[in-house]
């Protein structure tokens, strides 16, 4: 049974085509995630299956009733949950918990005392419940977030359609977000549609749909096994990486410590690399491929010197501590990922290296002359900072002439860059026009427009399709090691931390952990145990089972992660088990559940 | 129509108000604030003209000429005498003297030789339309000294003397139709910006899609926002008439529950407009910017409240009928100056609930829960 089933589904916007041709079917009682970077064409997908967007073309049944014009819809809207995207933006921020899942009860013309039950379940499920007096505006993220699921929820929805729930929402609330949908898919037979532009959440769904460009690349009923992919992981990864050429490759994805890579001819052998599953990451870069820039990455230098060196700085605001006695060193041409959930201190840290705040204690020192501290530092910020009537070339001119590059030079550095980034054929196009991706790259080029040392980024990936990701690190990567860049990324999506070549976790002003992401992940195995999947009928019931027991386990859709030291003990009791790896976001949500416990 | 959804909206409103002290402040301030700016700043009337005068002469004539002036409280304040003319222009220039009186030496001994004589009044002409009023005013009291010194010589006996009789305004108080007239802008105005705020609101941060999504319909909505905005505009309708009585003392002829149910319905027009407008835009700045603009032109300029419609022009005439103004504004001038009359009463009225038919059909037509 499909709740909904659609059938070359076309939609355009004025100029913009938002859907090209979409067609398919969202299962009953499931959770579907639909992952695609921003642009994508998922919140119009979802608007539109929500009947609260018009489309061109195409057909579209919901519970295998055809709409055919936009007012049939209305006959559903009590049956539909419709959240969207924006941290609790359909929320009445003025108004408190209980009286914003009041007005949704009346709202949908529930009876009084059955409406005042279910609120109570809603608000003890989400642990909102004692906080049910407070207004929305003083709530976090994440409580925001599972408000606004208890007030989709309170009219007992058959189909419940949430847009990027997750954007803005730190791991561990991101965890029991999922968790909760998975609950009342368990126990109330709901439909869940999930949007969301970060691939290892779709891991979390039953089913998975992946967007790119208005089209689906991937649905996960034809998900190609033929696909090959190699890992080469030797030391020489970089320079094997430089000769390889890019025309016989469905792609190649150069990692902080390997390459991936899948070739077109499946004869080809390139010594030390060795076949590996393949990841959901894998399946799409194979169907969008990749870009490798042409310029040679030497190997990573040995960094010995500090550039930059933190003693003990606090930095107080009132009684508030936003920075408690950090101690930090980052080693020259090292990339630095400063990871934390919102308010961790991560922002207040950065400036104080700016030195946009002075420390309340302790001392910072730069390694760089103190006149030319200014010129040292590069930053760009995670809105885009670039003049959006402006083409490419003219922004690159621009910010050249604001950092004193010198006329004579300035024609050379913006060509120098323009090549750098790989952005020549679009240098005369308006950036307003431009994908998100390529507009990153350019972001990245203007803060470095000046040569400086050490260049802060923040988020600069965030919603970006994973080709342009590759893309966009294989120039951090290049600055880093070519011309000794220091490089500091502040960031709390994984998939960023993962370019990193060391990781420093914040939680409430402090550093609760510091290390390479391959040494955080040791640690986390080695006191938590190997993490394993195991398939089952009925995940969410054995997910609850273990958790009871008091075992650390995660819900990924249809699988269940289990984190055990007691190897035999696991494969005995259950059948479908296969060894999986810790990913950094393992290790994040670990951190901070054991922070908050 | 599901009146509990209606009451569920009309409950959200009245507690997100009570919560949001800056809308608050808009929705009860800006009204008084427009009442007071255009209640003072409005009034035409020309009043207490500060003044000096240079008496070169200072004789017995020249002093009861000067007292015609200073006594007349009601359009001159007397602000001393000056000793030279160039201290008296001194003093306009600061702005502290609109007029100055120059009496000349000699001026008692031409008169009493039967010669005539002659005074200089020099006026502060930055504003021509009060330079001419208070000439006027200049004119009248020297004629009325020229008649008095006549037939005290039995001169003349027999003249024509002209009587005016202001009905309805007798006094002539300006302010008593800039007063009254408030009501037309105020209770167009701010009822119309306060109705599109609501919804635009909702359109801007993104809630609206809990409509889109719910199974209220259009007509629930729009009507039950309607009704937020109404009730608070006509509590506004309470507090603005009575500080009109209070503040500018204006006379009120009518019935005053016949005019509360001709402003009740006023307000269902401007606020179902309000909720016109607010289907055309999409922020709540253009919402107040295209709210205002489009709400101030008719209820001042083709309200007949600056001009009286019978002077315009034959097209500006017929704009006049087109909007709603002109026919509150009769209302009005009818229970504040003129007295009641049910002809005038019912034919005004049935107009008015025909804009505001008019008004929210389209409204609810045009509104859409969904998106293009």
């Amino acid at each position: 049974m499909n709740a909904v089933s659609i059938y070359n589904l076309k939609k355009n916007y004025k100029k913009l085509t938002a859907l090209k041709n979409v067609t398919l079917t969202i299962p009953k009682n499931k959770l579907t995630c639909i992952v695609g970077p921003d642009g994508a064409g998922k919140s119009t997908l979802l608007k539109i299956i929500a009947g609260v967007l018009t489309f061109d073309e195409g057909e579209l049944y919901i519970n295998d009733k055809k709409i055919v014009k936009i007012s049939e819809m209305e006959d559903f809207k009590d049956k539909i949950a419709f959240m969207p995207q924006g941290l609790g933006l359909n929320l009445y921020q003025n108004l408190s918990i209980e009286e914003n899942i009041d007005f949704f009860a009346s709202l949908h013309d529930l009876d009084k005392n059955k409406a005042a039950k279910r609120k109570e379940t809603l608000l003890k499920i989400t642990n909102l419940y004692r906080f049910k007096e407070r207004e929305v505006s003083k709530l976090s993220g994440g409580m925001k977030q599972k408000l606004g699921i208890c007030c989709s929820l309170i009219h007992s929805p058959e189909l419940m359609i949430l847009d990027e729930p997750t954007t803005g929402v730190d791991p561990v609330s991101r965890k029991e977000l999922y968790l909760l949908i998975h609950q009342f898919i368990e126990e109330e037979g709901i439909t869940a549609v999930i949007s969301t532009s970060y691939i290892d959440e779709a891991e979390r769904g039953d089913k998975i749909i992946i967007l790119n460009d208005g089209q689906i690349i991937l649905d996960d009923k034809n998900f190609k096994d033929d696909i090959n992919v190699y890992e080469i992981s030797s030391p020489d990864f970089l320079e094997i990486y430089n000769r390889l050429n890019s025309e016989e490759y469905h792609f190649i994805k150069l990692n902080r410590d390997n390459i991936r890579l899948s070739p077109k001819n499946n004869e080809m052998v390139i010594k030390d690399w060795h076949q590996v599953k393949p990841t959901l990451d894998d399946r799409i870069l194979s169907v969008i491929g990749t870009r490798k820039l042409d310029f040679i990455i030497s190997p990573q230098k040995l960094r010995d010197s500090n550039i930059i060196d933190i003693k003990n700085i606090s930095k107080n605001f009132g009684n508030f501590f936003a920075v408690k006695d950090v101690s930090l060193e980052i080693k020259k041409g090292e990339i630095m990922g400063l990871l934390g959930p919102n308010g961790a201190g991560k922002t207040t840290l950065i400036k104080l290296i700016l030195n946009l705040y002075t420390p309340t204690s302790g001392y910072i020192k730069i390694d760089v002359p103190e006149s030319e501290l200014k010129n040292s530092i590069g930053y760009m910020s995670q809105k885009f900072s670039l003049y959006s009537d402006l083409t490419v070339r003219e922004n690159l001119l621009f910010y050249g002439s604001t950092r004193g590059v010198s006329l004579s030079r300035l024609k050379a550095r913006v060509e120098e860059l323009i090549d750098l980034g790989n952005l020549k054929m679009y240098k005369d196009e308006i950036v307003e026009n431009l994908p998100l991706g390529i507009r990153q790259r350019l972001a990245l080029m203007t803060s470095i427009m000046h040569n400086p040392e050490i260049i802060f980024l923040d988020e600069p990936t965030a919603g970006v399709n994973i080709a342009e990701r590759d893309t966009f690190w294989q120039i951090i990567r290049y600055l880093s090691n070519n011309h000794n860049i220091t490089i500091i990324v502040s960031t709390h999506y994984m998939d960023e931390a993962n370019y990193c070549d060391r990781l420093c976790l914040m939680f409430e002003g402090k550093i609760s952990l510091i290390g390479t992401p391959d040494e955080l992940k040791r640690s986390l195995e080695e006191k938590a145990g190997t993490p394993y999947l195991i398939e089952t009928e009925n995940p969410y019931l054995l997910y609850s089972e273990l958790k009871q027991k008091g075992l650390k386990v995660d819900l990924l859709g249809n699988k269940v992660k289990l984190f055990t030291k007691d190897r035999a003990e696991a494969l005995k009791n259950y059948d479908r088990i296969y060894k999986t790896e810790v990913t950094v976001e393992d290790v994040f949500v670990s951190v901070t559940e054991d922070e908050y416990s | 129509m599901n009146t509990h959804k209606m009451k569920t909206i009309f409950i959200k409103e009245i507690k997100e108000l009570k919560r949001d002290k800056i809308s608050r402040i808009m929705v009860f301030l800006l009204p008084v604030v427009i009442l007071l700016v255009f209640g003072y700043g409005m009034a035409l009337d020309v009043e207490k003209i500060p003044f000096s005068i240079l008496d070169e002469d200072n004789t017995f004539t020249s002093r009861e000429i000067s007292y015609k002036f200073i006594n007349n409280y009601r359009y001159y304040t007397f602000k001393g005498y000056v000793k030279k003319q160039s201290e008296g222009i001194e003093l306009i220039d600061r702005n502290r003297i609109r007029m100055l009186l120059v009496i000349p030496n000699g001026f008692e001994k031409d008169l009493k030789n039967g010669r005539g004589s002659s005074i200089q009044i020099i006026e502060d002409g930055v504003f021509p339309y009060r330079a001419s009023i208070s000439k006027t005013y200049s004119n009248i009291i020297i004629n009325k000294f020229n008649i008095e010194k006549l037939e005290n010589k039995n001169i003349i006996e027999l003249f024509i003397d002209l009587r005016i009789r202001y009905w309805f305004n007798e006094e002539m108080r300006q302010k008593n139709v800039t007063a009254s007239g408030v009501l037309l802008v105020v209770l167009f105005i701010s009822p119309a910006i306060f109705a599109s705020l609501l919804i635009v609101k909702e359109k801007e941060l993104g809630s609206i899609y809990n409509i889109w999504t719910s199974s209220i319909s259009k007509k629930e909505f729009l009507l039950a926002k309607q009704s937020v905005a109404v009730m608070i505009s006509f509590l506004n309708y309470f507090i603005l008439f009575a500080m009109i009585m209070v503040l500018f003392k204006t006379p009120f002829k009518g019935s005053f529950i016949l005019f509360t149910i001709s402003s009740f319905i006023y307000i269902l027009v401007s606020t179902s407009l309000g909720i016109l407008i607010s289907t055309f835009v999409k922020t709540q700045v253009s919402a107040v910017v295209a709210t205002s603009i489009i709400c101030i032109i008719p209820s001042i300029l083709y309200s007949g409240y600056l001009t009286p419609i019978s002077s315009m022009t034959n097209e500006a005439f017929i704009v006049a009928h087109l909007f709603p103004n002109y026919y509150y504004f009769n209302i009005i001038k009818m229970s504040f100056l003129k007295g009641f009359n049910l002809n005038i009463f019912i034919k005004n009225i049935i107009i008015l609930m025909f804009f505001y038919l008019f008004f929210i059909s389209i409204s609810i037509a045009r509104f859409r829960k969904y998106q293009c």
